[in-house]
């Protein structure tokens, strides 16, 4: 690995680490809170990608997901790097970012004013 | 867990062995392992694939611009879905009657000086197959191919500078992709919910691109496409 291309995903490398070692064990199963919680991991930014990552938020928020309100996400871009992204996999099983316990009902109707 | 590329995909197939994965911007997921129809697939995975048409724009390019004899694109023997597109491409050339060359390309690095080994070769004109890794360093085919007087043409619509496009969208493939994850989140099961294929294609003439390029779009083409981009 070249080291312009260590030093680009280095950043991301040790921060999965550490989320890892730190939050592993510890928290649990983070989709089994009150909220559904997806992780979400893509391999590099791009025109097409990025676009992908936009609709799917988009359908997402359409149906009243909407980040840090109704839906909780922990996202993840290994920066085209192979090795960081095999580290983000690694820690969406070790923190239980790959489940959520299923809420038919969720998101709550709005209460009517 | 949702995963946008093939490459994310396959490595969440590795690791993940029964927790759901939708995924989104994967071009053809039977080739990774995910399954073998659209119906028949691994219990724990769902998603939206996103072929983009190859041929199809290899048969607008040769459209467009009949003088080129000979079509070219870097390619990373890398990436999963590599073979995939070579093959519809030299197959395309077979039918169109021209030739097709592919240079290996393994680093965004690469991508310049593989447009150049192109030109060296006696490529006319680029039809850059679909990439994950040089899509993220696609400025530099639009600049490289500019400057060195070849004609690009792109299966995908979502890169800025490109004469000429037809593909399929990104954003709708994802909207689909989340459609998918919400039922997995209200309960049902990814073993039962089918792979979703995009279809809807969409043609992009970009005419400042094409003016820049040293380009002339055909009327005809520029009648049919479902976006002209800049001042005629």
């Amino acid at each position: 690995m070249s080291r312009e291309r260590l030093a680009r995903t280095l950043p991301c490398r040790l921060a999965v680490v550490l989320a890892t070692l730190l939050l592993g064990g510890a928290c649990g199963r983070l989709g089994g809170g009150d909220r559904p919680a997806i992780g979400f991991a893509q391999i590099t930014s791009s025109a097409a990608l990025d676009q992908a990552r936009a609709g799917f938020f988009q359908a997402l928020s359409d149906s009243g997901y909407n980040r840090d309100s109704t839906l909780r996400v922990l996202e993840r871009n290994a920066q085209g790097d192979i090795a960081t992204l095999m580290l983000i996999m690694n820690e969406f099983k070790q923190r239980g970012w790959t489940t959520w316990r299923p809420c038919p009902r969720w998101p709550p109707k709005p209460r009517s004013a | 867990m949702a995963t946008v590329s093939s490459v994310a995909t396959q490595a969440a197939l590795r690791v993940i062995n029964s927790q759901p994965i939708v995924f989104a911007a994967v071009a053809n997921p039977y080739i990774i392992g995910a399954g073998a129809s659209a119906t028949e697939h691994k219990p724990h995975i769902t998603g939206a694939n996103i072929p983009l048409p190859v041929d199809s724009a290899f048969a607008l390019a040769r459209e467009a611009f009949p003088a080129i004899a000979t079509w070219g694109s870097l390619y990373d023997p890398a990436d999963p879905f590599a073979e995939f597109y070579l093959e519809m491409a030299r197959d395309m050339a077979r039918h169109l009657g021209v030739e097709f060359i592919a240079v290996a390309c393994t680093a965004p690095g690469d991508i310049a000086p593989g447009i150049q080994a192109l030109k060296a070769k006696g490529v006319g004109g680029i039809l850059q197959l679909p990439s994950v890794m040089i899509g993220s360093g696609f400025a530099a085919v639009v600049k490289t191919a500019r400057q060195i007087g070849l004609a690009l043409v792109s299966p995908n619509t979502d890169y800025s500078g490109v004469p000429l496009a037809l593909g399929l969208s990104f954003y709708n493939n994802g909207y689909d992709a989340g459609l998918l994850m919400i039922r997995v989140i209200r309960g049902e099961k990814p073993a039962d919910l089918p792979f979703q294929t995009a279809s809807k294609r969409r043609m992009v003439v970009d005419l400042d691109a094409a003016r820049a390029f040293g380009l002339t779009i055909p009327a005809a083409i520029i009648a049919r496409a479902d976006s002209v981009i800049g001042a005629r």
